[in-house]
Parts: structure tokens; sequence; C-alpha cells
């Protein structure tokens, strides 16, 4: 019943010491209990499992953010060159707009002039259409 | 009892580890092994804290529900048991302040079922007096940890990180509860020794 007092280490179990202390000391579970309250926690894990294991948002945002940084990548780079290509073609448009308007007044009014039309159809054939007397 | 003593096997470590990877993947069935391994020193260190079999048995459950809800912040190279013990101490103390007036009662003796014995002589019966008068006057913090040392098998590392104590500190409140049962319980020295 003696220890050597050393800290560094564990004392050796003292037998008359645990004799004396398992006198009054409360015995393992049964095997009757031990199987109850095993079964009554593993029901309680089975209740609480899925919510409990279930990842939380933090994570489920972490496994996507290589992904989704991806593809915010690509679509910042769509949508300028979307915007890109939209503005070039909207100032190509605002060039030959007015001309287009204009051309098309002047065809609207004169509707049955092939020679009108062949002009602005850009037609550079020498070949024209036999004169009628009017 | 799977024995507590010592930080456990590194494929002890392996295997508890690998059982909670399954179990946080979804499986959890896996947790059935963790439970049967741990149960019994889990109960152990629950009934030494709250001195009563109901208790103890609740602690024990809501330590495991516990556990497997903080399962993603265990260290998977670590040994399990220490870990879990940690959880079974702390909400321990926290269930215990809330039934305070059980821990003002003295603590409470269980025979062994097959030593229920009506013609146990009073000799024995002073003895078993003693050792429990012995204990009760020992500071808490050597009780225990006498208890969990000598009678559950917990190291001084695993008490030590129970308890939140350096391991050093751990053998020293064991130096000096053992020293102090000594002395209380030398007179039945010769009897205990007759067996």
């Amino acid at each position: 019943m003696r220890d050597d007092g050393a800290w560094d280490r564990d004392p050796v179990p003292d037998p008359v010491l645990q004799r004396l202390l398992g006198r009054v000391s409360v015995p393992p579970l049964g095997e009757t209990d031990r199987s109850r309250l095993e079964g009554a926690i593993m029901s309680a894990v089975g209740r609480e499992a899925a919510r409990i294991t279930a990842p939380a948002w933090w994570e489920i945002a972490a496994r996507w953010a290589p992904a989704a940084a991806a593809a915010g990548v690509a679509a910042v780079l769509l949508s300028g060159l979307v915007l890109f290509g939209s503005r070039f073609q909207a100032s190509a448009a605002g060039e030959a707009a007015p001309e287009t308007a204009a051309v098309a007044q002047v065809i609207d009014r004169y509707p049955g002039d092939a020679v009108l039309a062949s002009l602005i159809s850009g037609d550079d054939s020498d070949a024209l259409s036999p004169w009628r007397e009017p | 009892m799977s024995s507590p003593r010592g930080a456990g096997p590194r494929d002890d470590i392996a295997a508890d580890a690998a059982l909670v990877e399954r179990v946080l993947g979804g499986d959890a069935e896996a947790f059935a092994p963790l439970v049967r391994r741990y149960l019994q020193p889990a109960y152990n260190v629950a009934y030494r804290l709250l001195s009563n079999r109901q208790d103890a048995e609740d602690l024990v459950q809501e330590a495991f529900l516990t556990a497997l809800a903080n399962l993603r912040s265990f260290d998977r190279s670590r040994p399990f048991g220490p870990w879990f013990y940690r959880i079974v101490w702390t909400r321990g103390l926290n269930l215990r302040k809330s039934l305070a007036r059980r821990a003002a009662e003295p603590l409470e003796a269980e025979r062994h079922p097959g030593a229920a014995d009506p013609s146990a002589d009073a000799e024995r019966s002073d003895l078993a007096e003693t050792v429990l008068g012995a204990l009760a006057e020992l500071p808490e913090r050597q009780r225990l940890i006498v208890q969990l040392f000598d009678l559950d098998g917990f190291s001084g590392a695993e008490i030590g990180e129970m308890l939140g104590l350096n391991p050093g500190t751990v053998r020293w409140y064991l130096h000096q509860g053992r020293r102090a049962l000594r002395e209380r319980l030398a007179p039945f020295q010769e009897a205990l020794d007759e067996g």
C-alpha cells in the first residue's frame, strides 16, 4: 500500500485498496441493464442521426465553393462577351439605321419602280429592262 | 468492460476513426460498436459523479447523443475514449448542478447482487461503513480520482483530460487520496488480508 510519489508516470494499482473500495463500489452494469441501455441509446441515435449528421450549410457551401467560383467566373466572362457584342451591334445598327429608314420610305413611295429597286438592291448589271411607252 | 487504462492502441484509434467516418457518412449503425465499447467506462464515470444509477444512465445516453452531434469536431487522429469521457464529465457536472439536492445525500453503497448475503457478519458491515466513511471524508476531487484510477482503471492521462488537469496533478491528488484512505483503513488491513 505504498506509492513512490513520482508524478511523471502512473503509480501501480493498489490491490488492497482496490479490494477495500470494491466492497462498497457500485458493480458494473449487468448484461441485462447493459443491453437495455445500449438499445435505448441506439434507438435515440436512429431518431437523431439523420438530423445530426446532416452537413451544415457552410459545409455544403465549402464543398461547392470551387464549382461555384468557376461558374461565377464563366458567367462574368459570358455576360461581358454578350454585353460587348450587343454594344458593337448597337453602334453598327445606329450608323446604318437612318439610311435604311430613308430607303424604306422611298421604296414604299414608289412600289413599282424597277429602276429604283435595282438601284437600291445594288444590282449593277447593265441590262436595262425594255423601254415601254408610258 | 473495455479497460480504459492507457491512451489506447493505434489500431483502436484507427478502428474508432473508421467508425466515426462511417457515421458521418450517414451510416448510423456504425455508432453501435462505439456505444458497446465505451458504454461501461462512461457509465462508471457518470456514476462516480452522480451516485445514482438512473441519473448515470440518463447522463450516458445524453452524452452519446452529444458526442454524435459533435462528431465532426472530433479529431480522428486521437483516441475516441478520452474525448467522449470529457463530454460525460462536463455534462455530468451540469446535470449534477440541476440535481443539487441529490449531491448533498451520502454516498450510495450498492452491493454486488451475488454478494447480497443476509448472513454477512458485523465485521464486514463495519468495514463497509468505514470504507464509505473514509471515502466520504476525502475532498471530492481526490475521491473521484481514486475511484476512477483504482476501481475503474482509467489512466492518469485520461483522468487529466476528463477533468481538465495535468496528469502530474492527477497523480498528486491520487497520492493524497490514497494516503488518507490508507490511514483510515489501516485497522482493517488484517481483516482484509484474512479475506
